[in-house]
């Protein structure tokens, strides 16, 4: 097997090991778990694929081959991951159009602006939000006020990237 | 066994990530002669389309071996666009959860009404739910918000994602 199937076996093996994972623990996991639990996963999703750059290619002679096959993997997997839960798991669980829409699936003859409000609204939104980033560890309670306990997180990540891409694009903040 | 990276390999990894710079720059030229209120997603995955040809013509027309990292090439070329996507549409739209770390890192500590009004999550519904009437997803008659068959085909999609995997969005 060539160093370039290897590379795309492993991540793909990775990738549905991560999948699989993913679905078990995640199955009926509270909120505040959820971004926990991702990154648990991710890590040992990670670990396997590292695990399996060095055990599965018996037929690669040189090192700088397995150096190849594991980083390539690794960044194959990472991306599909990422895509993964930003883009499946994330719009399905956080998405605001999502559960407007699936409010209103619920009640086939329609409700009006105010009763969907019953449904989702300011309230609702924040307490769920405030649980998963609480969860995250992102944000502490004192009983009165909430803080912020840690500026990098995955959105001041996403946030940095956005505001180098702003630069390009000429897009004043 | 020898230490030491075959060229052809960098060569195959280093032209994935030129062309994908060159469809951001080409996207960047685009969207800076045009209005920059709007997204134009589509526009990337259409240039991103063609440079992705080009790349693929580009490598194929060299000459294979087994040192080749044709198909890692391709991969990751094809998984930066979404990638790249998920960061160009936080560009512009702001999250819920990105609007309350804001408005925690602005002030030291908020309470619930303060993060309340910070978040403005009414508005957000709202705004939401015009989309999706723009996007053909609603329908409002009368004063009455409906599904349309395309919105019912999300929502179906929705159920079964949520059977598959044992969760309910809370939005």
């Amino acid at each position: 097997m060539s160093v370039d199937s290897l590379i795309l076996l492993v991540a793909a093996m990775s990738f549905c090991f991560f999948l699989m994972l993913f679905i078990l623990k995640t199955r009926r996991l509270a909120d505040q778990a959820i971004i926990k639990m991702i990154k648990e996963v991710f890590y040992i999703s990670s670990g396997l694929c590292m695990g399996l750059s060095v055990y599965l290619p018996k037929t690669l002679t040189s090192l700088s081959e397995y150096i190849i096959v594991a980083l390539c993997a690794q960044l194959l997997f990472g991306l599909a991951a990422v895509i993964f839960v930003l883009c499946v798991f994330g719009p399905n669980e956080t998405s605001i159009r999502m559960r407007l829409i699936s409010v209103l699936g619920k009640f086939p003859q329609g409700l009006t602006r105010e009763t969907m409000h019953q449904y989702y609204n300011n309230q609702i939104m924040l307490r769920v939000r405030l649980k998963r980033l609480m969860g995250a560890g992102d944000i502490v309670f004192d009983g009165n006020k909430y803080e912020l306990k840690h500026q990098h997180n995955a959105f001041f990540i996403i946030d940095q990237c956005a505001r180098a891409l702003k630069c390009l694009y000429g897009i004043k903040s | 066994m020898c230490i030491g990276l075959h060229p052809q390999h960098m060569i195959d990894l280093i032209s994935s990530l030129v062309f994908f710079f060159l469809a951001i720059i080409t996207h960047a030229v685009y969207c800076r002669r045009h209005n920059q209120q709007f997204l134009y997603a589509k526009a990337f995955i259409i240039i991103a389309c063609v440079y992705g040809l080009v790349h693929v013509a580009l490598i194929l027309s060299i000459h294979a071996s087994s040192t080749r990292l044709v198909l890692t090439s391709v991969a990751l070329y094809l998984l930066l666009i979404p990638v790249f996507l998920i960061i160009y549409v936080s560009m512009i739209l702001m999250s819920p959860s990105k609007k309350l770390l804001n408005a925690l890192s602005r002030h030291s500590a908020l309470t619930e009404e303060q993060l309340l009004e910070a978040l403005d999550g009414n508005t957000l519904i709202n705004v939401r739910l015009e989309e999706l009437m723009q996007s053909g997803c609603v329908v409002k008659q009368g004063s009455v918000y409906q599904l349309t068959s395309s919105g019912l085909t999300v929502y179906r999609g929705l159920s079964l994602y949520e059977m598959v995997s044992g969760r309910r969005g809370e939005g």
